[in-house]
Order: structure tokens, then C-alpha cells, then sequence
């Protein structure tokens, strides 16, 4: 028997070695099949601010490649107002502009990120700004002129062209992937998943006594819980199923959820995600708490490591592609990409410490030894040192390098 | 516990895929890539850039003199050579690759508004790459009234095919040979693996899903007659297709062929010899395209069933080409579908 043991011991690991290491028993819980919840007949779920600000921002990432928008313009949709708070109506849409909602407000406002830091929140604002600004500026001018290292304009990729700066960036995908963690990820993982925000003022007693906010059907505790959930799946046409069309239905989290998804090595997170919302939901009902922090943290685990994951994979890709015989500027598309899911790292939160798995300092120095470092940008930038950059991410987060580059 | 050993392996096998094992090292690639070189890259474009000559000339001619005979001879020199080009496509290595012949020759359906409003387009802007080559000559040449009005138009285009066939060609035989034969080695850098890989692209990109999936709407919600290659002369899609796929199946076929390099080192699959099978695949695709109306826009417009057998039948050479024969070869694919965004 003695003899024997070593050989269980190796089977049983054997048997594991693929295994999710999270299926453990789980207390009973009343789930429903969807995201359904209702009091007295009334669905209590409710996220119309996340689904209008995800539509502003698809907006906005189309106007930085309209060539006809000012930069005035851009920068309105930004706001939803103009310079000095005053009403105005960039969108097409004119359900957007009578809307008092405004993308520029949550960028870098999370409860506990950001409330009290004023200085950080106020530096992300204005290098946002500066994106819609530049591309105006600095990228339509050059719009129909070749870029060189140095000077803006169109560069191939593939059949594709896109517009870079003198540097090779471009400031559309910059932008589009920097909100991306600024505004959705910051709000869902630091703000409406914190329980600063789920349990302020007198939540939790509202939501074991069933009081409802004033003329709706949900509490305030199950409210921000939906909004959360509204920055993930806002967007989908059947958001109380939101994984039949996942990947269709914005540009932002609920796109790169996919695609993480898709990648054989990380099959399955999208599922995970989804779950992990209807449990906490289901718990804010049955007023367990400590299962709602639970669900909580492991939504801040894996959409922190969605992004991390496609900075990694356009790190590779890029680093891949500065190597091709077109020329360093067919890698500048996903060196943009990668500049982006880098910058919202510091978005990320590492349930265990309550902070970002990169710290606002480090996305500095990464961003720099990507692009800031050279007078031409990605131009210069080495490909060993973009290689360098993705493993760290992935060192850090624990997955290989090479899973997130496939 | 030692004979417990035999079971790391296992252990650390559980989650990869089976890897193949097979000696590229035994096999002379030096030699295959000069075959290659020699005996098939240089010589398309040789052809090529003749055939960019002549109809350049034959452009000029019409120019002097509109005559109906002289547009008879600019629209034969055109089908010859588009069919030219399709013989060279898949070998865009090196110069090719970074002239962007593909994307400057060939992206179709050419964009009709632009290409009439921007007549002196910049053709070297990558946002025009949808109104120059082949197909912006198509529409001139077969899509409008009267040719003869866009002759200096005609005749930047022709230039430009011309221009970038011929820097090509003396890239190719100045200098790249001697670096393309000699980089003989197996790293994701050397000659074989960016041939193949360019060549797999090709096949799976422009043949399967360009000149056919994409017209009869295997990507989409139906048929997309307005995609076809050559859509405006009509009765050339299919020859343009067999131009190609020959080309697939006589460089995997050649003296120093793929088929070669995958026989010498064995390689099988399900009892046969996987060259077997994709020679037999190449030929199944022939066969149904040759049941196929000459005009592709036609045939899926009457009949897309035929065209979406032929789809199938090529998409099997894909995995073949692209699963198999790649991880037989030890070549990593080093193309990613575009990102969409």
C-alpha cells in the first residue's frame, strides 16, 4: 500500500492536470437559468446609463475616423457638453444628446480608486482629452499623405489602412482601448463591484427590509450590482443572456471578453463571468453578503486578466509583425491596440490586495519603454523589448506568455 | 518509486497537443529553395512583367488610336495578364511581400465612386489600394459605356502595374535571390516557412475565400454575386480561379515540391501518404470548377450549390495544407486573420 501511494498521489494529478481549479461545491443558492430578477412580478434589473454611455463611446471611436468631425466636435461627444458645461448635440443620435449621461465624468472616477485622488483622476482626464484633440490636429491634416517615422499619416495593414501620428500611434485605438479599462472596467471592478458602493449608507438594511429606490422595482444594493453588470453585457440585444451574441455587441468589454474566450487556452472565462454575476446577483437577494464579495472578487480576477491577456497577445502580434518584410509600420496596428490594454492595466484590480496588478507608475514606465522612450515611437521601439513588455504581463498574471500570443 | 518515472511524460503531455516528430534536418532545403527560385518564383514574374509590358503598350496604342480593334487587343492583354498574376500570387515573399503586389493588384469589388471621382488618385496611398489594378481596369475596360473616355486613366493604372511588376522583378534577381536561397534553415525567419506560409495564405485567403466563399456568401447571409473576381468582363472569373489553382497544385506537385519534401520525410496520414491525399484534394476542386459557369457571379446567382461544393472542396485542402503539412514540416503559421476593429 505504502508503495502504491506515490502512484495515486501522481494519478490523482494526473486525473486534475486539466481541471479548472474553481469547481468547488458551492453553497445552495436559488439561481435562475438567465439574468432575470423580478419583485412582485417586476423585473428589478436596470442598466440604461451603462447601454447609452457604450453607445456614446462606439459613437465617439467612429467620429476619430471622420475626417469632417472638428476637434471641438470630438470633444463634445467626450463631454456630452461643450466648453463650459453648455448643452450641445454632437451625436447622431438624438437619444444620446438628450441624454444627461457623459463618458468624460466616469473616466477614472471609481469609488475606491479614485474619490480621493483627484491629482491621478484629473491626469487620465487630460490625456483623454488630448487623443480627440491630436487626432484633429495632428492626424487629419495627413490624412491622405504616407506616414514615415516622424510624420503622421496612413500606413498599410494588410488590406486594411490606418491613420498613425509621427510616432505610429493610433490615437483612435489608444483612445478606444484606454476607456476601455478607464471607464468600463474602472466602474464595474472599483466601483459598482466594491462593497464601498454596495454597501453605502444604509444598503444593506434596504435590501433585507426589500425597500426600493423611489419609483422602481430594485434596491440600490441590486442596482449597482446591474450596472456593473450593464458596462460587461449592456450592449446585447438579449442582455438576460447576454452570451449568444457576446462579442457582437460593443467595441469595449464585451468584445474583448470574446475574444479572450475564443483563445483554446482561456475557453470559457466568458462563461465563468456570466456566472459569476448571476450568483452575486442571486446572493444580494438572499442577503448573503459574503457569497456576493465572493462572486465580486472573482469578476475583478477575470476581467482583469481579459486585459491583460490582449495586451499580451498585441504585444506579440506586434512584435511579430515590426519584423515583416513591409516594415516596422505593419506592426503599428496592434502596437496601438497593445498601448491601449497596457494604459488600463491600472485599471485592473487583484481581489487579493484590493489594487491593480500594475500600478499607475509601471503602465508608465511599460508605455514608455513601448512608445514614449523614442523621439519616432514605434518606429524605433525594438522587438525584444515589446516581447519583454507581454511577458511580464503575463508573468505577473500567472498564464504563458504563449497561450495569450496565439 | 523510480519506476514511476515512466509516468512524468504522460503527466506533462495530459494538456498539449501530440507533437510531431519528424527530421526536417535530413532534408536538402537549399536545394528545394533554389528549384524554387529558379524554376518558379523568377520565372512568373519574368512572365508576369512581360505580360505588364505588353499591355501596357497596347494601353499606349489605344490611346493614340481609339480604334475598336486596338481596344480588342488592350482587352486580350488584360485577361492574359490577369492570368499571369495569379501564377505569381502565391509567392509573395520578400520584394513582392513588400511592394504590396497583392493588396496594389488585386483587392476586389474595386470601389466604383471612388475610382470614377478620384481619376488622379495618389496610388500610393494604402487607402487607394481599392481603385488601382486589375480590377479597377476591369470596370474601365468592361463596365462603362465608352473606354476611350478614361484612357489616361487606363493608362496611370497600367503604368503603376507595370512600375511595381518590374521594381519586383529586379529586386528578385539583383539581390533577393542569392539571400533567399541561401537562408535555408527552419526558423519562423527562413525561406521555406515564409513561403509556405505565404503561399497557405494565399491559398486559404484569396483562392478559397476571395474567388469563391465570399461570392457565394459562406461568410455572410447568401450570395454575393457583385464579389466575384472580374466581375465586369464576366466570362473570366472561373479561368482565373483554374490559373490558380493549378499554380497551388503545381508548385505543391514540382520536381523539388512540397510533395517531395513531405515523401521524403514520410509523412502520412490514415494509412496514405498525405502528399497523396492533397493531390487527390486539388484534383476533386478542378473537377467541380470545371462544372461551374465561366462567370462566377453568374453561377452563384443560378446555382450556388455548385459553387459552395467547390468552397467545400478546397476548404479540405486547407486543413490539410495548414494543420497537416505545416506541423509534418515544423512551420508555424505566421498569419492571423484581421483583427475586425
Amino acid at each position: 500500500m505504502i508503495r502504491t501511494l506515490p502512484f495515486l498521489l501522481l494519478l490523482g494529478l494526473l486525473l486534475t492536470a486539466c481541471q479548472d481549479d474553481d469547481d468547488l461545491p458551492e453553497p445552495v443558492l436559488e439561481l435562475p437559468a438567465t439574468y432575470t430578477f423580478e419583485r412582485a412580478g417586476m423585473s428589478t434589473v436596470s442598466f440604461d446609463g451603462q447601454t447609452t454611455r457604450i453607445a456614446m463611446a462606439e459613437a465617439l471611436v467612429a467620429a476619430l475616423l471622420d475626417t469632417t468631425r472638428s476637434e471641438s466636435d470630438l470633444l463634445a461627444m467626450f463631454r456630452n457638453a461643450g466648453p463650459n458645461g453648455e448643452d450641445v448635440s454632437p451625436f447622431v443620435d438624438a437619444a444620446l444628446n438628450a441624454s444627461d449621461k457623459s463618458l468624460r465624468s466616469k473616466v477614472a472616477a471609481s469609488a475606491d480608486y479614485f474619490s480621493a485622488n483627484a491629482t491621478d483622476a484629473t491626469a487620465i482626464r487630460t490625456t483623454f482629452d488630448s487623443y480627440p484633440r491630436r487626432q484633429a490636429s495632428e492626424v487629419y491634416p495627413a490624412w491622405n499623405t504616407v506616414a514615415q517615422a516622424g510624420q503622421a499619416g496612413q500606413v498599410a495593414d494588410g488590406t486594411s489602412t490606418r491613420y498613425v501620428n509621427a510616432g505610429g500611434l493610433e490615437y483612435n485605438q489608444a483612445f478606444a482601448k484606454s476607456l476601455l479599462g478607464a471607464l468600463m472596467l474602472d466602474q464595474t471592478l472599483n466601483n459598482y463591484l466594491s462593497p464601498s458602493v454596495l454597501d453605502e449608507a444604509r444598503n444593506r438594511e434596504n435590501q433585507s427590509a426589500g425597500v426600493t429606490e423611489d419609483g422602481a422595482a430594485y434596491t440600490t444594493m441590486e442596482h449597482k450590482w446591474d450596472e456593473a453588470y450593464g458596462y460587461v453585457f449592456g450592449a446585447s440585444p438579449t442582455p438576460a443572456t447576454p452570451l449568444t451574441s457576446l462579442g457582437d455587441d460593443d467595441s469595449f468589454l464585451n468584445e474583448y471578453l470574446d475574444r479572450v474566450d475564443q483563445d483554446d487556452d482561456f475557453s470559457g472565462i466568458a462563461e465563468d463571468v456570466f456566472r459569476a454575476f448571476l450568483r452575486g446577483r442571486a446572493a444580494i437577494v438572499a442577503d448573503d453578503f459574503t457569497e456576493r464579495d465572493q462572486q465580486a472578487n472573482r469578476i475583478q480576477e477575470l476581467l482583469s486578466r481579459v486585459i491583460a491577456v490582449r495586451a499580451t497577445f498585441y504585444l506579440a502580434r506586434g512584435s511579430t509583425a515590426l519584423e515583416s518584410a513591409n516594415g516596422p509600420s505593419a506592426g503599428f496596428h496592434a502596437l496601438s491596440e497593445a498601448y491601449g490594454f497596457v494604459y488600463s492595466l491600472q485599471f485592473t484590480r487583484d481581489p487579493a490586495t484590493g489594487a491593480p496588478y500594475f500600478s499607475r507608475a509601471e503602465v508608465g514606465t511599460m508605455l514608455d519603454s513601448l512608445y514614449g522612450d523614442y523621439p519616432t515611437g514605434f518606429w524605433a521601439v525594438e522587438p525584444a523589448t515589446v516581447r519583454e513588455l507581454g511577458q511580464q504581463i503575463a508573468d505577473r498574471f500567472a498564464f504563458s506568455y504563449t497561450a495569450a500570443a496565439n | 518509486m523510480y519506476r514511476l518515472l515512466y509516468l512524468l511524460p504522460l503527466l506533462l503531455l495530459a494538456c498539449e497537443p501530440e507533437p510531431a516528430e519528424v527530421d526536417t534536418a535530413s532534408f536538402d532545403r537549399g536545394k528545394m529553395l533554389t528549384f524554387w527560385a529558379d524554376q518558379i518564383i523568377v520565372p512568373a514574374y519574368q512572365d508576369f512583367t512581360a505580360a505588364a509590358r505588353t499591355l501596357d503598350a497596347s494601353v499606349n496604342a489605344y490611346a493614340t488610336a481609339p480604334e475598336p480593334t486596338a481596344l480588342a487587343t488592350v482587352r486580350t492583354d488584360f485577361a492574359t495578364a490577369y492570368l499571369s498574376w495569379q501564377r505569381l500570387s502565391p509567392f509573395m515573399v520578400g520584394p513582392g511581400q513588400q511592394l504590396r503586389l497583392r493588396e496594389q493588384l488585386n483587392v476586389y469589388p474595386t470601389d466604383s465612386s471612388r475610382l470614377f471621382a478620384q481619376s488622379d488618385a495618389d496610388l500610393t496611398l494604402p487607402s487607394n489600394t481599392d481603385i488601382q489594378g486589375f480590377p479597377a481596369l476591369d470596370l474601365l475596360l468592361f463596365g462603362t459605356g465608352d473606354p476611350a473616355q478614361h484612357v489616361e486613366q487606363l493608362q496611370r493604372l497600367t503604368d503603376r502595374i507595370l512600375y511595381l511588376a518590374t521594381e519586383a522583378e529586379d529586386a528578385w534577381t539583383t539581390t533577393y535571390r542569392a539571400t533567399y536561397v541561401a537562408n535555408s534553415g527552419n526558423s519562423a525567419t527562413a525561406s521555406v516557412d515564409r513561403t509556405v506560409n505565404s503561399f497557405v495564405q494565399w491559398y486559404e485567403r484569396n483562392l478559397r475565400a476571395g474567388k469563391v466563399g465570399i461570392p457565394a456568401g459562406v461568410f455572410g447571409n447568401g450570395p454575393l454575386p457583385d464579389r466575384a473576381e472580374a466581375l465586369y468582363s464576366g466570362d473570366l472569373s472561373r479561368a482565373l480561379f483554374l490559373e490558380g489553382l493549378d499554380a497551388a497544385s503545381n508548385f505543391f506537385d514540382a520536381e523539388l515540391g512540397l510533395a517531395t519534401y513531405l515523401d521524403a520525410l514520410g509523412v502520412r496520414r490514415d494509412g496514405d501518404l498525405l502528399s497523396t491525399r492533397i493531390r487527390a484534394q486539388f484534383r476533386e476542386a478542378r473537377t467541380q470548377a470545371a462544372s461551374l459557369d465561366r462567370d462566377f457571379a453568374t453561377q452563384v446567382t443560378t446555382d450556388n450549390g455548385g459553387m459552395l461544393q467547390l468552397y467545400d472542396a478546397l476548404q479540405r485542402n486547407v486543413i490539410l495544407l495548414k494543420v497537416d503539412m505545416l506541423q509534418a514540416l515544423s512551420i508555424n503559421v505566421d498569419f492571423v486573420d484581421a483583427d475586425g476593429d
